[in-house]
């Protein structure tokens, strides 16, 4: 299992090295990536924050969920902050299991919870603006 | 009287803006509420915004606005996160 936040680009085949084990038949990888366009809006870049005290945790009691509701599954997350260029990877979770229905459900609710509860934002830099990013919001940057 | 409490407040992405500073060591009466440090907050720093939409954590777990903090404890207010991928 692993849980982090990092600053420099993310390895998804790390971590799939990480949870694949014998038992595994499946693993699947979630792999957020920055997209050149949102709200119709060019895409430079993006900056994103954690607060990462908080965060990691936050991503261990999501590992944890999923290893209650899906059991032999093995998680690991990591989540990239600061300066972002479009077609980096900002987010990946991984997850194994012994068969692929299991693993890609794990996967899939692994990165929606994400989504909802782990402190971490992004800050939108496109041709209308600078914006921070809150749940289906956009909000201008200060 | 009771001796004032010493909590450590947080402020992340836009409130962080918003409020002008990361981090703030503030006063705090015993048995204070989140809610009314929240409060203090944005009498201090007026473009905080309500607290609707804006969710607590207090020692890194997050906390109903009711949660009662205690000297040296972390306060943190927390924007809604990311969003959609």
């Amino acid at each position: 299992m692993r849980y982090d936040v990092v600053t420099g680009p993310i390895d998804a085949r790390e971590l799939e090295a990480i949870v694949t084990h014998p038992g595994a038949g499946a693993i699947c990888t979630f792999t957020g990536i920055v997209r050149d366009n949102s709200r119709g809006q060019l895409v430079t870049h993006l900056d994103y924050e954690a607060y990462a005290e908080m965060a990691v945790p936050e991503m261990r009691k999501i590992g944890d969920e999923i290893k209650e509701r899906w059991p032999a599954t093995r998680v690991a997350m990591a989540h990239r902050t600061g300066h972002l260029e479009v077609g980096e990877a900002s987010v990946v979770v991984c997850v194994s299991a012994p068969h692929r229905h299991e693993a890609i459900a794990a996967c899939q609710w692994g990165i929606d919870r994400l989504k909802e509860s782990v402190p971490i934002w992004k800050k939108e830099h496109a041709a209308d603006g600078t914006y921070w990013i809150e749940g289906d919001a956009a909000k201008p940057a200060v | 009287m009771a001796v004032a409490i010493a909590v450590r407040v947080r402020f992340f992405a836009r409130l962080r803006e918003l409020a002008g500073v990361e981090t703030q060591d503030v006063k705090a009466s015993p048995g204070a509420r989140v809610a009314s440090v929240y409060s203090a907050m944005r009498a201090y720093h007026p473009s905080l915004p309500p607290q609707d939409g804006v969710r607590a954590a207090l020692n890194h777990e997050f906390v109903e606005w009711e949660a009662v903090v205690a000297d040296g404890d972390e306060v943190a207010f927390i924007p809604p996160v990311s969003g959609g991928v």
